[in-house]
């Protein structure tokens, strides 16, 4: 038995068994198979590659036309937003020119809804940073309305002080 | 006659150190309001503001709070601010008012102490405004300022100290920032 399975001499019928079921396993040679007609066309990265074009054009082409809505709108395009802009810069200058004419009761500048500007319905604004946000307090009752009344106060008084320094230096 | 002398020394003494500083404190800068009272029934907007001890205190704990530039100033133009009292009215017509009642108010700042800063009179809506301002030693203890106007009149009277050209540059940059109101349910109970 040894010698068939390591020289292959004499017979050994239970080897020669197995061998006869494995012999259809066993390497024949043969020319190679050839490969399916799809994995041979090279189309697929031309396709990918324009692809990734596209996005870019169209990526850059988003960025341009926010950048230019920007710019317009900062530029001065909008006249009602340019004017908005300078109304909330030069409302203390209204207020004291108002409060001029009649300077014993003045209040605060407010300015009237009427006069916002529309927004737009989608704003395009900077982003603001902390430092510069509105403060809003949390106070109690009695702190308000102390608070209001000293404004209140403060604002009559400076306003009634201007009136004479404006007098006294001939600008009024 | 050195005898003789000596009881004069000690009242002249006397009279220096106690009736002096009684006399300052007589020179109050506080003016009294109460001739104006008729007016609010007949004035069409009338503003009463009377600003002092703890509501003071509260509205300048406020103004600590808040981050503007211009409260900052504000906070620093009344530092020593002690109480202020606000009476304005704007009348519909004019002539409404009595012009006795504010030369009372004027007549008031002729006392002993008061030193009239500034005068403004014009011809147009018969404007008149005055400045007056107290000061003890070298430290300004008052303010008062009256104004009168043909359909107008205002009386501002501040006591202690003041910066008069900061709050004059503050004119139209006091801005009252947004608040929200603490409700006493949100208070941490104790």
């Amino acid at each position: 038995m040894d010698e068939y399975l390591w020289n292959k001499t004499g017979s050994d019928p239970e080897i020669e068994r197995i061998e006869a079921a494995l012999k259809v396993l066993a390497y024949r040679p043969a020319p190679p198979p050839e490969l399916p007609a799809k994995q041979q066309k090279v189309t697929a990265p031309r396709r990918s590659f324009f692809r990734l074009s596209l996005s870019f054009a169209a990526g850059f082409l988003a960025l341009v036309a926010i950048g230019s809505m920007w710019l317009l709108r900062w530029n001065g395009q909008h006249p009602t937003q340019q004017a908005a802009v300078k109304t909330v810069f030069q409302t203390p200058v209204t207020a004291v020119r108002t409060e001029t004419a009649a300077p014993a009761i003045a209040v605060p500048p407010i300015v009237s809804p009427v006069n916002k500007p529309r927004r737009r319905a989608t704003p395009l604004r900077p982003p603001v940073s902390n430092a510069i946000r509105p403060q809003t307090l949390v106070l109690t009752q009695e702190e308000a309305d102390a608070y209001r009344q000293l404004m209140t106060a403060l604002t009559i008084t400076s306003t009634n002080l201007k009136i004479v320094k404006d007098k006294l230096d001939g600008t009024e | 006659m050195r005898s003789l002398n000596q009881p004069v020394i000690k009242l002249i003494f006397f009279m220096l150190f106690v009736l002096c500083p009684l006399a300052a404190h007589g020179q109050n800068a506080r003016l009294r309001f109460e001739n104006l009272n008729g007016l609010e029934t007949k004035a069409r907007d009338v503003v009463e503001v009377n600003i002092e001890g703890k509501i003071l205190d509260l509205a300048k704990r406020v103004l600590a709070k808040t981050n503007d530039a211009n409260a900052k100033k504000i906070g620093q133009a009344i530092n020593g601010l002690e109480a202020i009292y606000v009476r304005a009215y704007k009348f519909e017509n004019e002539n409404e008012y009595n012009l006795a009642d504010i030369d009372e108010i004027r007549a008031q700042l002729q006392s002993p102490g008061w030193e009239r800063l500034a005068n403004v009179r014009s011809k147009k809506n018969n404007q008149k405004v005055d400045v007056f301002t107290m000061f003890t030693g070298n430290v300004m203890s008052g303010v008062a300022v009256v104004l009168s106007e043909s359909k107008s009149i205002a009386v501002i009277n501040v006591i202690g100290p003041i910066d008069i050209e900061l709050l004059t540059e503050l004119s139209g940059k006091m801005n009252i920032p947004h608040f929200e109101i603490q409700n006493d349910k949100d208070k941490p109970k104790n």
